[in-house]
């Protein structure tokens, strides 16, 4: 192997059984915000899977799960030997801050896991080396990955954890669902109303980066290669429609690499995934299309790390290039190319 | 062996000082800061729990004065006109422009928790309200996701420069401006980038001053690092920052930089899996600090100023200085801490001692600091107490301590030594 990055391990811990979302009767603001979110967008059924109401599971304990779990898919020890200990770090991204009042249990020690940095799961592994908690959006594990990309590169670590949790509270989802409408209203584009539910998943998810030599001297012989992961500017408005530099982008990508297979849709946008996927068949007209929009239920930031956990984990092994794609809407778009 | 990157501009903001002229001239004066209560109203202090009102310096008055400047430009949170403004003077000091932000080959760094919102706003009434509520308190509508997500600040902020690469904002509680160094360093020495803006800055939310208050960190009336008299800490709001790049770039503009990062050590080594940390063990911190300067090819002779974390809380402070004693036993490096006098400014600490740093490497001295008391717990160590102690300056150590376990160590080094 060469000194490239390399994927040698992912996780998923999604909650089970699907509740419909149905607004307190003693929480007139919730009601409210659930109402005005109908209105603005037609979506009126919120079917929820929450760890606490399916499995029982706290969050803090769904993300301990998680993070075992890609421990043990990475062929890594339980206990990583206290000497190799400070060349593995973790990022751990969020995209909310803090959240641990929203449960009424919460004491100091979950604020502290929940908000602070869940230091836990690093002590129980005997993990020492350079770990961060990232704030970011819906593409923060794009970014956690791009960071754990130069760490591996630069040589200050040889494996590095990323991922995070998806909570799902209805003062958020709410929200957020008017948020995305006011952002459409701005691109000058008119909500679709006719998908009148939403199907959201709370999860914690991980995958394992590692440099390739790292691996290939723990025995490693075969893991998905991170190509490359790049970032820029992107724009949705129809009246910004030919500053969208998307298909300069993917036209690069076309020259460099042979797409078999664009993964897109991530945000639950429709007119970000109609766009991307003209654009996508413009520029990459080859490939593969996979939209993801609403296919499996919306678990925000983790989407990214869903796709790569299927195709790691439950698909066959397939040694073409492919792209995932994926906008926020502050304006900034990403691509991470992996084989 | 990398590139040698360089800090060429500085800048920072707080009640304390405005800019970071302001910075220096207060230092040299050894002036301090005036807190102000947390609570404006007894009946909130108790509704939260709290039986002393603690103190802290939010910046409401730089918040109100700059607040509205920027709006015209879209940025309408105070917190990101604080921001710019801090930006803008990093910029100036480093011989850049805003046009120089939106070149593809810039990042932006944020050493910060990045936004918070305020839980007094809901936290009452978050389980259960009615439609009276919901007139009475209209700040219960802040429980909204734009009042939670980072890109509420970020997007102005990225819009302001039109940035071209999204900013990264790193957390590691007090410990995030030198967190924030460790990436930035990746990127720049791989040639990634061509320069780094980093920006440490956090507020003092509701959400830190309930943590806080929960872990009993908060001094009631005074915080007094290094002292046996100390009774905890004292939170200000500060935002400051750096303009990282590589020594070769800032040579061809002419601008003279003030010193370089010779080389970082960061892990996160202490606490139990059961229990969270609240500081990092004497032995530990000597053992980071030897190994670092030895990674470096230097010995502690090498190192002839020191600046600890000193955040006021004394265990943490004692063992930071008998780690200081232990290892700098022979040669007694310049220690300055100036936490007391401008308050503890939580994940942007480190980048104020980044700032103060310059000051000291410009101008070959260490400033004094200011103790009302005297700090006879930490024999062994050189505080620079009573005069600023001129010296030639080639190696400075920088430490920092985050409650989240983290500890990242700094070598700093003159750009003629480098």
């Amino acid at each position: 192997m060469s000194a490239s990055v390399m994927i040698t391990g992912t996780s998923w811990v999604e909650a089970e059984a699907r509740t419909l979302f149905v607004p307190r009767l003693n929480n007139a603001y919730e009601q409210y915000l659930f109402e005005e979110s109908a209105k603005a967008s037609g979506v009126e059924y919120w079917q929820v899977k929450k760890f606490a109401e399916t499995t029982g599971l706290p969050h803090m304990a769904a993300m301990e799960a998680a993070f075992d779990e890609a421990v043990s898919n990475a062929g890594l020890q339980r206990k990583i030997k206290k000497k190799n200990g400070n060349r593995v770090g973790m990022i751990y991204f969020d995209e909310y801050g803090p959240i641990s009042f929203m449960e009424r249990k919460a004491q100091i020690k979950e604020m502290y896991y929940s908000d602070v940095f869940p230091s836990f799961v690093l002590q129980a592994h005997n993990i020492s080396g350079y770990s961060v908690r990232l704030r970011a959006e819906r593409n923060a594990p794009m970014q956690a990955m791009q960071l754990a990309k130069n760490l591996i590169e630069s040589g200050d670590l040889d494996v590095v954890f990323v991922g995070g949790i998806n909570p799902c509270y209805s003062f958020f989802f709410l929200s957020e669902q008017l948020e995305t409408v006011q952002w459409e209203k701005q691109q000058g584009i008119k909500t679709n109303k006719e998908n009148n539910t939403r199907n959201l998943n709370e999860a914690a998810a991980f995958v394992v980066l590692e440099s390739a030599d790292h691996a290939e001297k723990r025995g490693i012989t075969h893991a998905t290669e991170i190509l490359e992961i790049n970032s820029g500017r992107e724009y949705y408005s129809s009246k910004q429609a030919d500053k969208n530099p998307l298909p300069n982008r993917w036209n690069l990508i076309a020259q460099r690499y042979p797409v078999a297979k664009a993964h897109m849709g991530l945000y639950p946008s429709e007119l970000m995934t109609k766009t991307e996927s003209m654009l996508l068949g413009d520029s990459l007209g080859d490939a593969e299309q996979v939209n993801w929009y609403e296919r499996k239920g919306d678990s925000n930031s983790l989407n990214v790390l869903r796709v790569l956990h299927e195709h790691i984990r439950i698909s066959e092994s397939n040694p073409s290039v492919q792209l995932i794609h994926s906008a926020d809407r502050n304006g900034f778009g990403w691509n991470l190319l992996f084989k | 062996m990398g590139p040698t990157i360089v800090v060429s501009g500085v800048g920072c903001m707080s009640d304390y000082a405005d800019s970071s002229d302001a910075f220096f001239e207060k230092l040299k004066q050894k002036e301090c800061v005036e807190f102000e209560p947390v609570f404006t109203d007894s009946i909130i202090q108790e509704v939260f729990g709290f039986r002393f009102n603690p103190k802290f310096a939010p910046m409401k008055r730089l918040q109100k004065q700059h607040g509205s400047r920027y709006k015209r430009f879209g940025v309408t949170d105070p917190r990101v006109a604080l921001m710019v403004k801090t930006t803008n003077a990093i910029l100036k000091d480093a011989g850049l422009t805003r046009d120089d932000m939106r070149d593809e080959r810039t990042q932006v760094m944020w050493g910060a928790p990045g936004n918070q919102p305020d839980l007094r706003s809901f936290l009452v009434q978050m389980q259960s309200n009615d439609k009276l509520d919901l007139m009475l308190n209209p700040k219960l509508k802040d429980l909204h996701v734009k009042k939670f997500r980072n890109d509420s600040l970020t997007t102005q902020y990225a819009d302001y420069y039109d940035l071209q690469r999204p900013v990264d904002t790193v957390f590691s509680a007090c410990s995030s401006s030198l967190s924030a160094l460790v990436p930035a360093m990746a990127q720049l020495q791989s040639g990634q980038v061509d320069r780094v803006l980093l920006l440490a800055w956090q507020e003092v939310s509701t959400f830190d001053i309930l943590f806080m208050s929960g872990l009993n960190i908060l001094a009631k009336d005074q915080s007094l690092p290094f002292s046996g008299e100390t009774e905890g800490l004292i939170p200000a709001f500060g935002i400051a920052g750096v303009l990282l790049e590589r020594r070769e770039d800032a040579q061809a503009r002419g601008q003279q930089a003030y010193f370089s990062v010779k080389g970082l050590s960061a892990s996160r080594a202490f606490g139990s899996a059961n229990s969270p940390s609240m500081g990092a063990p004497a032995r530990m911190l000597s053992q980071t600090f030897e190994s670092l300067i030895e990674k470096v090819g230097l010995t502690p002779s090498d190192i002839d100023a020191v600046f600890p974390h000193g955040n006021g809380i004394r265990a943490s402070d004692q063992a930071e200085a008998t780690a200081i004693a232990q290892v700098f036993a022979e040669t007694l490096p310049a220690v300055a801490n100036y936490t007391h006098q401008y308050g503890y400014m939580l994940a942007a600490s480190g980048a104020f001692d980044l700032v103060a740093a310059a000051y000291s490497f410009k101008h070959q001295e260490v400033l004094p600091f200011h103790s009302p008391v005297s700090l006879d717990d930490t024999k062994g160590v050189n505080f620079v107490l009573d005069k600023a102690q001129p010296l030639s300056l080639k190696r400075l150590l920088k430490n920092s301590i985050g409650i989240d376990g983290s500890l990242v160590t700094a070598v700093l080094e003159s750009v003629e030594a480098a």
